[in-house]
């Protein structure tokens, strides 16, 4: 065998060790739920959205870039009220799947409607209608404050009118509280006049995450969130999406980490080389024969 | 040194680095600053109103009224630095307003309104080349703003002004600017008044959204920010600035050939604006004024045996300051400026 196969091989090994959860990390995220599910069961903490319509409905996506199909017919819905997963190994399209969504590249194929509606336009636009997203590498503003990059977040969603899904109450606050307010809420602990600049990597992610929640998303798509995350952060990033999810957001994340996917998601697409390979719960596609043969190989 | 401890080094100095460039939050001065301030505003003004008659023994106020021209076209490349880019076209511009100039004095149209008239005939020569801005980037720009430059000097420029300065009928200056020291303090007056819109600018939401634009492009549009809106904007306003300049040239001038806007010049006034520190007004501002001004003070006082070395003067100059801060000027007097006020490293 050439050691390019060998080496083949053993990365394929090294995702399907990613693929099945560590139970000890999946442990880890388990009161974080109870203490959530108790909250809303006990109708102390804010009511779970009953809401599940579709947000964003993708049909037939495609898009090729020279010889290389990047995107092949990718159906995917994603609701209010559920955090749905796009998993799949380096090169699966799932970043091209959110460039296309976000207006950034122009698909070949296929109809994207958010809220009931085409989804068509700029970049700008889209955003404008309520498409936040976050990027794989963290592209904050670095040159501005903590402050300014959500406050910009905040611009938006007064000057397009937006009414922040996850919490009414923003609306009544000052651009500089509201911003402060949704700092706290993603975990951020640091002060809001530091630059952008000086930030520690898991502070750039989550002040990135932050910034899109500024700009009141009826969807927000995540790019790796938990990627360089410290373990108290990502248990943080996991609550925090399972109950932004509960109070009516959708969620769209991509993960490399499964006990983060398994840990939140409600719905996993699954692409591999372009393609959907599996829909379904986590168990579901923890258990389909064609993710663990994309993963594992025949032969293994 | 650990690696830990390396990378709080680096981190420092980022931070460092990055507080440069941030704007002061807004909060109480201590006495020693606004002591400072109040007396350094008054030195300027002060030094405005005298300079004239200071730097007399070195040479005429031409050369002061020269260097405020430039000041304000390095200005103008700078406003561009605000969503990082580059502009070749800075000269074109001041052509534009040295072309309509000479066209409203021949239809009799009085200096006074020929101004405001200029600063908004910019307008759509600078949505030309904001077209190239919302479709190229960087190099590609300013590559795009100095084919437009060469285009407009080889067809317009050269029919227009000719290589002497022919124009069908010569530049007039208006009797309240006979003088050289009256056109000087006309042209500190608007540099004052264009300085502070900028400064505003700079210190307004729509500094903050500059900023954002030119730290991430696609996070700011992503984020529903309309990128194309801001950069019309800034290419506008550092055309209108270049126009201007012009304008006040062929004022000063009387007589400008069409060689005095070649494309390649271009490069100098780009290299002037860095050497400034990009983006700065008070940066840009002082580069024109040393750039423009003392070359001509040199070659009065070596009794004209430095005429021509203006270009070797820059050269020099740029060289030491941007090896020395790399931050150019604006750099430097943030710096020096601290220590004055005390503010703490």
């Amino acid at each position: 065998m050439s050691p390019e196969v060998t080496n083949y091989r053993t990365a394929r090994a090294a995702h399907t060790a990613e693929l099945r959860p560590d139970p000890e990390k999946m442990a880890r995220f388990a009161p974080l739920r109870a203490r959530l599910g108790a909250l809303l069961a006990e109708g102390t903490g804010p009511t779970r959205s009953t809401d599940r319509t579709e947000i964003l409905a993708v049909s037939g996506l495609s898009i090729r870039f020279g010889g290389l199909q990047a995107l092949d017919n990718v159906d995917l819905v994603a609701r209010a009220g559920e955090v749905t997963g796009v998993i799949g190994p380096n090169g699966a399209g799932k970043t091209t799947f959110f460039n296309c969504v976000s207006g950034l590249y122009p698909p070949d194929r296929g109809q994207i409607n958010f809220e009931g509606q085409p989804l068509k336009g700029s970049v700008v636009s889209r955003g404008r209608r309520g498409l936040g997203r976050t990027f794989q590498s963290p592209r904050l503003f670095s040159s501005l404050s903590v402050l300014d990059n959500l406050a910009l977040g905040c611009a938006v969603a007064e000057s397009a009118g937006r009414t922040y899904t996850f919490d009414s109450t923003l609306a009544r606050l000052d651009r500089a509280e509201r911003a402060e307010r949704i700092a706290r809420l993603v975990g951020f602990r640091g002060d809001l006049a530091t630059p952008a600049s000086g930030l520690a990597f898991g502070d750039l992610r989550v002040i990135e995450f932050a910034r899109a929640l500024c700009a009141a998303p009826r969807l927000l798509m995540l790019d790796e969130p938990a990627s360089g995350l410290d373990v108290e952060q990502a248990d943080d990033l996991v609550a925090l999406l399972r109950r932004l999810a509960d109070l009516g957001l959708a969620v769209l994340l991509i993960e490399h980490d499964m006990a983060v996917v398994m840990g939140v998601c409600d719905v996993i697409t699954v692409l591999n080389f372009g393609t959907v390979l599996a829909t379904g719960t986590p168990e579901q596609v923890q258990s389909d024969e064609n993710v663990i043969e994309a993963y594992l190989g025949r032969s293994a | 040194m650990s690696v830990a401890t390396e990378l709080r080094a680096d981190l420092k100095a980022a931070v460092a680095a990055s507080t440069d460039v941030m704007l002061p939050l807004p909060g109480r001065l201590r006495p020693r600053a606004v002591i400072a301030r109040t007396f350094g505003f008054a030195l300027l003004v002060v030094g405005i109103f005298t300079m004239p008659s200071l730097l007399s023994r070195a040479g005429p106020t031409y050369a002061l009224a020269v260097g405020v021209i430039v000041a304000m076209a390095v200005l103008s490349v700078s406003v561009l630095g605000w969503i990082g880019e580059i502009s070749m076209a800075t000269l074109a511009q001041m052509g534009m307003g040295v072309v309509i100039l000479n066209y409203l004095q021949r239809h009799g149209v009085a200096f006074a309104a020929i101004v405001p008239i200029a600063v908004l005939a910019s307008i759509p020569v600078s949505l030309v080349l904001g077209v190239f801005a919302l479709r190229l980037r960087g190099v590609y720009f300013a590559i795009a703003t100095l084919a437009f430059a060469t285009l407009a000097q080889k067809s317009f420029f050269s029919s227009y002004l000719g290589t002497e300065g022919g124009f069908e009928k010569p530049l007039v200056r208006p009797s309240y600017l006979a003088s050289d020291k009256h056109v000087y303090y006309l042209e500190v007056g608007t540099l004052a008044v264009v300085a502070v819109i900028c400064y505003l600018i700079l210190r307004s939401p729509i500094g903050t959204r500059l900023t954002a634009l030119r730290d991430s492009e696609m996070a700011f549009a992503v984020l529903g920010h309309s990128p194309a809106r801001y950069k019309l904007f800034t290419v506008c306003l550092s055309g209108a600035i270049a126009t201007l300049a012009g304008t006040y040239y062929g004022i000063l001038q009387q007589v400008v050939p069409s060689n005095y806007f070649a494309p390649g010049l271009a490069i100098a006034y780009f290299a002037y604006g860095v050497v400034g520190g990009l983006g700065s007004v008070g940066g840009a501002i002082a580069a024109g004024l040393v750039f423009g001004s003392t070359p001509r003070y040199l070659e009065t006082l070596s009794h004209g045996k430095l005429v021509g070395y203006d270009l070797f003067f820059a050269a020099a100059v740029a060289l030491i300051i941007i090896l020395w801060v790399p931050g150019g000027i604006a750099a430097l007097g943030r710096r020096i400026w601290r220590r004055i006020e005390g503010v703490p490293r």
